[in-house]
């Protein structure tokens, strides 16, 4: 009785209906914000090229065209090893990424672990003070000599302070020193601890920073910027970036593929086709968001709660 | 003589200190040295990657050429003459700054405010839907957002070329105006990063034990005065770690944000030229690496001071609230 | 199980570290693999070029070459990344207007002379001495210029099947007022069509190259007026008349929508002009170079002067807009030089760089000349494009193009003994002393220069501003030290 009369006050009392409506407007109107500028470019890329120099960018092409994509599909190649490299990149380095950050964070999570202030100061400095851009390249290229190597693209991200900070948080408040000790009475080893209890028990923010791992390495282009020289181990992204300074990188093998020299096939679209180049570039994380989001927001719930 | 006597005698006292705690760092080695041997991966990497270039600093004093390299011959503080010209340090300083207020103070109103609405809405679904959406461009790179900004605003753009004619308005050459990206830049971070505070926030608030409503409900509380004494005062834990993880980083501009969203357009500068972006062309267009180390050796100490003065002025308010 | 894992834990770790300390030691083999940077297209087919070549190198000079070819839009950037990398380079293309002079008081090259004498006989004999003296600085040769044209005049090249179509008459052209009639039609009648293309305003540069030499860089507006006459004199090139008589009619251009709209940002005009959607752009002309760059572009085109009036001028800049260098890094400096020396006597070695290889890019159709090779054109061959000016070498071993005519060297020769030479030929400005001056003022013109040289921005409105900055960033100091120099060269050049 009480409860139905509390449930309904509690209804009576939430927002009105008029304000509910206001509000489904204005999200509506945001909505439209965050997807509008995709679909613009989404109808760039299928627009003529030459309607588009008269019209300019517009929702409502007046004539449509796919030549920039048939012209891109003419040398997925490069598009293809672009994303090869992208994904290559993003496996391994997520993988290292995690297994490095749980060694580190393991150890230092464990209150009977004498020196984990040392450690965590040790990881915790490296957030406050940094040897900036022109050391840190020097090291990369001068001495471990990584220039035009996939390790510059696999490196740089693979143990950040703040993943660290995170697990150690989680495993500190997740993980019941009472368990350990009795596996560690059973006579198992660290590292077997390691393997078969802290793993599996720590599979959400595991989830969390192997996701900020995937998004970081997925969406890099300035490690390629600095550290990579042939085009061949162009990622995605950098390729992208270099697609919208100059129109040559799409066009200087695609045009020699074509094997034709009609006048039609001389008009090379420019705007459209990279336009059309962006469209292939953001594909894939639209299509694995709704995926991404729910175990994104999983761990980071997780993660504000505990954290 | 006498000296040489102190000298050694220092000298035992340090092996004997060293001495005294060898064996106890070796009792917790063999004690613990499955950890210790986990810890050493990371370690190394760590110690490598982040460490070593901290010793790379020199170079911000010294002439640097080809030649010698790291030996190359000091050169005091001549390094960053040039960035003290032409008013350089102060315009990057203060966007870099500047800039990093708006998006803490920004991210935190709007983020708040998006969570709790979006929390009140009667349709969870469609909550659930606008949620999903504003997150969307959180998991967008910079290329692809300087490609959605570029479509809007070049001259050949949606504004110029389909809202002018529609609505009459003047047209605007934005790349070429940096008066309008001290708030196009804002709004674009907030676009892109919202999503992701948003998600925090509405954690937090789904966290709330629902008993607190239901007494402010019994004692008659507005829906406001619920959102003001109940959810706010619950989330105040939250914004400050969120706020002061960003203080920490003040100094540091995003990177893709300001290099890719102005297309490194020349005439964008004043308004677009943070600490990151300076340092990364001034290695590009001068190829000096002393200089470009000493703007770098710049942000890192300036930096370095600002996150201490931040913990102190934090710790002052709040002892419990403090980084370290 | 625990076994398994732990050893498992245990080579991950010495695999870690082994892999940083082997990352650093992996250079054992013994062939000489010369690294080259050129600029240059990335065509698709670089590794068959190079294989050729490689099979010729490896039997004259015992070695081989790995080509890096970047183009307009980063071979600057990739430039400095590479050598702030302290990579293996062993011959780089390094033009004065590229920061030369910057790299050499950073000690990025090696001094030349001794190798020159030991390993370079056939440059020495192959070029004009002047190319030699030009590019020292401080005394010494750190660059080995291409043999080619020792001169140019500012000027345009215009798509002639759009001059035929409107009948447009070339001959009336005094200065780059008189193209806006042309500009005007094709703005009104050829949709599509750039009327007038400008990558980050280069062309402010070629009109203005006739008048003044620039002896810093491109984006620092400080340069030396090209006299013979008189005490040559260092001028804040934006505000001498000639330079905001072209700001203003570029501005005006822009806003006419002659100019390309994304001028401000295009750094590489190739694609667009190769696509024939340029109506007209500026270059750097000498007898020839519309011929010459038929080749380039697969179609026909004209060239006009800037100015009708000017007779061509040979200074510094013009012996060293194109070199080549080799790094302090280079592993093998005198094979590098030998490489260099055949790119001065040896037509093959030359001709495979500058056309690619015979039968695949090109065939020949006469002593001399040359025609894409049967099924081949343009736009389907795998090494087109490639500005042979850039190449280094001795240009003229290279073939002629059909389109070129067969008295090409000849007419060059001419050209270049017509050129007035400049009092200054011979002097470079060593940046050293200026450096924070220098890299202060390249900011500020990369922020204000190039948006006034575009046209996308009003001079009158933005010059105060820049000149406020340029101050601030130590222009007269700049300027008073280049002056120092430039008498001290005069006076020892007496």
């Amino acid at each position: 009785m009480v409860g139905k009369v509390i449930k309904k006050k509690y209804e009576l009392n939430s927002i009105s209906s008029k304000t509910n409506m206001v509000f489904n407007i204005l999200f509506s109107i945001y909505c439209i914000a965050c997807l509008a500028p995709l679909l613009l470019i989404f109808m760039v890329s299928i627009t003529d090229e030459v309607s588009l120099v008269e019209n300019g960018y517009s929702f409502f092409p007046s004539k449509i065209s796919f030549s920039a994509y048939q012209y891109l599909f003419m040398d997925f190649e490069k598009i293809l090893r672009a994303y090869g490299v992208t994904i290559g990149v993003c496996v391994i380095g997520t993988v290292l990424s995690v297994l490095l950050t749980m060694l580190f964070a393991y150890p230092i999570s464990r209150k009977s672990f004498k020196y984990r202030n040392f450690f965590s100061f040790y990881i915790f400095f490296t957030m406050l003070f940094q040897g900036g851009l022109v050391p840190w390249y020097i090291l990369y290229t001068r001495y471990l000599r990584l220039e035009d190597s996939l390790l510059a693209l696999i490196l740089p991200p693979l143990v950040t302070a703040f993943n660290v900070l995170v697990v150690k948080t989680y495993l500190a408040a997740n993980l019941p020193e009472a368990i350990l000790e009795s596996a560690r009475i059973d006579g198992a080893s660290e590292f077997r601890i390691f393997f078969s209890i802290v793993i599996p028990l720590s599979v959400p923010v595991i989830a969390t920073i192997g996701l900020f791992s995937v998004l970081a390495y997925w969406n890099d282009w300035y490690l390629c910027l600095l550290y990579i020289r042939s085009p061949k181990n162009y990622n995605i992204q950098y390729s992208m970036y270099q697609a919208l300074r100059s129109i040559e990188f799409l066009t200087s093998s695609n045009v020699a593929s074509l094997g034709n020299t009609s006048s039609e096939l001389l008009k090379v679209p420019g705007e459209t086709l990279r336009m059309a180049m962006a469209i292939i570039g953001i594909g894939p994380i639209v299509f694995a968001y709704p995926f991404f989001q729910k175990y994104f927001i999983k761990g980071l719930t997780i993660g504000a709660v505990k954290g | 003589m006498g000296q040489h006597n102190t000298n050694i005698e220092t000298d035992l006292h340090v092996v004997k200190k060293t001495k005294r705690k060898t064996p106890e760092l070796f009792k917790e080695l063999s004690k613990n040295k499955e950890l210790f041997l986990m810890l050493l991966p990371p370690f190394i990497f760590i110690f490598i990657n982040n460490y070593l270039p901290m010793f790379g600093i020199v170079i911000a004093f010294k002439n640097y050429n080809y030649n010698d390299a790291f030996l190359s011959p000091w050169n005091g503080l001549k390094n960053f003459e040039f960035l003290f010209k032409s008013r350089s340090a102060w315009i990057i300083t203060r966007n870099t700054i500047a800039y990093n207020l708006v998006f803490i103070f920004l991210g935190l109103i709007i983020a708040v405010t998006i969570a709790i609405i979006l929390n009140e809405l009667k349709n969870k679904t469609l909550a659930k839907f606008y949620q999903s959406v504003i997150f969307l461009p959180y998991f967008l790179s910079w290329v692809v957002v300087a490609y959605l900004v570029y479509s809007i605003l070049s001259p050949n753009g949606f504004y110029n070329k389909s809202l002018v004619p529609i609505l009459r308005l003047l047209p605007i050459e934005w790349y070429t105006e940096p008066k309008y990206w001290t708030v196009i830049i804002p709004i674009v971070n907030t676009w892109k990063t919202i999503g992701y505070g948003i998600v925090i926030y509405l954690a937090g608030i789904s966290g709330i034990d629902q008993e607190y409503y239901e007494a402010a409900v019994l004692d008659g509380a507005s829906k406001f005065q619920q959102i003001k004494s109940i959810t706010i005062p619950f989330l105040v834990p939250l914004m400050i770690i969120t706020t002061i993880m960003a203080i920490g980083n003040i100094f540091r501009a995003d990177f893709g944000l300001f290099f890719q969203v102005p297309m490194q357009q020349g005439l964008l500068k004043p308004t677009t030229e943070v600490l990151d972006t300076y340092i990364y062309n001034a290695l590009m267009f001068s190829g000096d690496l002393g200089m470009s180390s000493a703007a770098g050796f710049y942000q890192s100490v300036v930096g370095f001071f600002l996150v201490l003065l931040a913990n102190w002025s934090i710790g002052k308010i709040s002892k419990e609230h403090k980084i370290f | 199980m625990s076994k398994v894992k732990k050893s498992t834990c245990i080579a991950l770790v010495v695999i870690m570290i082994l892999g940083f300390v082997l990352t650093g030691c992996n250079q054992s083999n013994k062939e000489v693999v010369l690294e080259c940077y050129f600029l240059a297209p990335q065509c698709r087919d670089i590794n068959l070029v190079e294989e050729e070549l490689n099979k010729i190198l490896k039997e004259k000079i015992g070695a081989t070459v790995k080509l890096n070819y970047f183009f307009w839009d980063n071979y600057q950037d990739q430039q400095r990344l590479a050598i702030a990398s302290g990579k293996q380079i062993d011959l780089m293309f390094s033009p004065s207007w590229w920061g030369y002079s910057n790299y050499v008081s950073q000690q990025a090259f090696l001094p030349l002379d001794d190798l020159l004498d030991k390993y370079g006989k056939d440059i020495v004999s192959n070029i004009h001495p002047a190319y030699l003296e030009a590019p020292r600085i401080d005394g010494k040769l750190y660059a080995i210029p291409t043999a080619k044209d020792m001169t140019g005049v500012g000027g345009v090249l215009i798509n002639k099947a759009l001059v035929d179509k409107y009948n447009f008459d070339l001959s009336t052209i005094r200065s780059p007022e008189d193209f806006e009639p042309m500009l005007k039609v094709i703005k009104e009648n050829e949709p599509g069509v750039v009327p007038f293309l400008s990558t980050q305003g280069d062309h402010s540069s070629y009109f203005l190259q006739d008048f003044y030499e620039n002896i810093i860089r491109a984006e620092i507006p400080i340069g030396v007026k090209k006299t013979a006459t008189g005490e040559p004199k260092v001028y804040n090139m934006q505000e001498t008349p000639e330079f905001t008589r072209i700001a203003n009619l570029t501005r005006d251009w822009y806003k006419k929508g002659y100019i390309n709209s994304d001028v401000a940002t295009l750094n590489n005009g190739m694609p667009i002009k190769r696509a024939q959607k340029a109506f007209m752009w500026g270059e750097q002309l000498k007898p020839g170079k519309a011929e010459e760059m038929k080749a380039q572009l697969g179609y026909e085109v004209v060239q006009v002067n800037a100015y009708a009036d000017l007779t061509p001028f040979a200074s510094t800049g013009d012996l060293t807009n194109s070199m080549l260098v080799i790094p302090r890094t280079s592993k093998h400096p005198e094979k590098a030089m030998a490489f260099l020396n055949l790119m001065f006597h040896d037509k093959e070695v030359k001709n495979l760089l500058s056309w690619g290889i015979e039968g695949v890019h090109y065939k020949k159709i006469g002593e001399n000349q040359i025609d894409f090779a049967d099924g081949v054109d343009a736009n389907n061959s795998g090494y087109t494009g490639i500005a042979q000016w850039a190449m280094g070498g001795n240009q003229f071993l290279d073939y002629l193009w059909v389109s070129e005519s067969s008295d090409k060297w000849e007419k060059m020769n001419a050209f270049n003994q017509s050129a007035t030479i400049s009092k200054t030929l011979g002097w470079i400005f060593n940046t050293e002393p200026v450096k924070a001056e220098v890299a202060a003022l390249a900011t500020v013109g990369i922020e204000f220069g190039r948006p006034i040289g575009s046209g996308i921005v009003d001079y009158d409105e933005h010059y105060p501003k820049m000149k406020s900055a340029m101050e601030a960033a130590g222009v007269d100091k700049v300027i008073e030290e280049a002056q120092r120099q430039l008498d001290e060269f005069l006076a020892q050049n007496r």
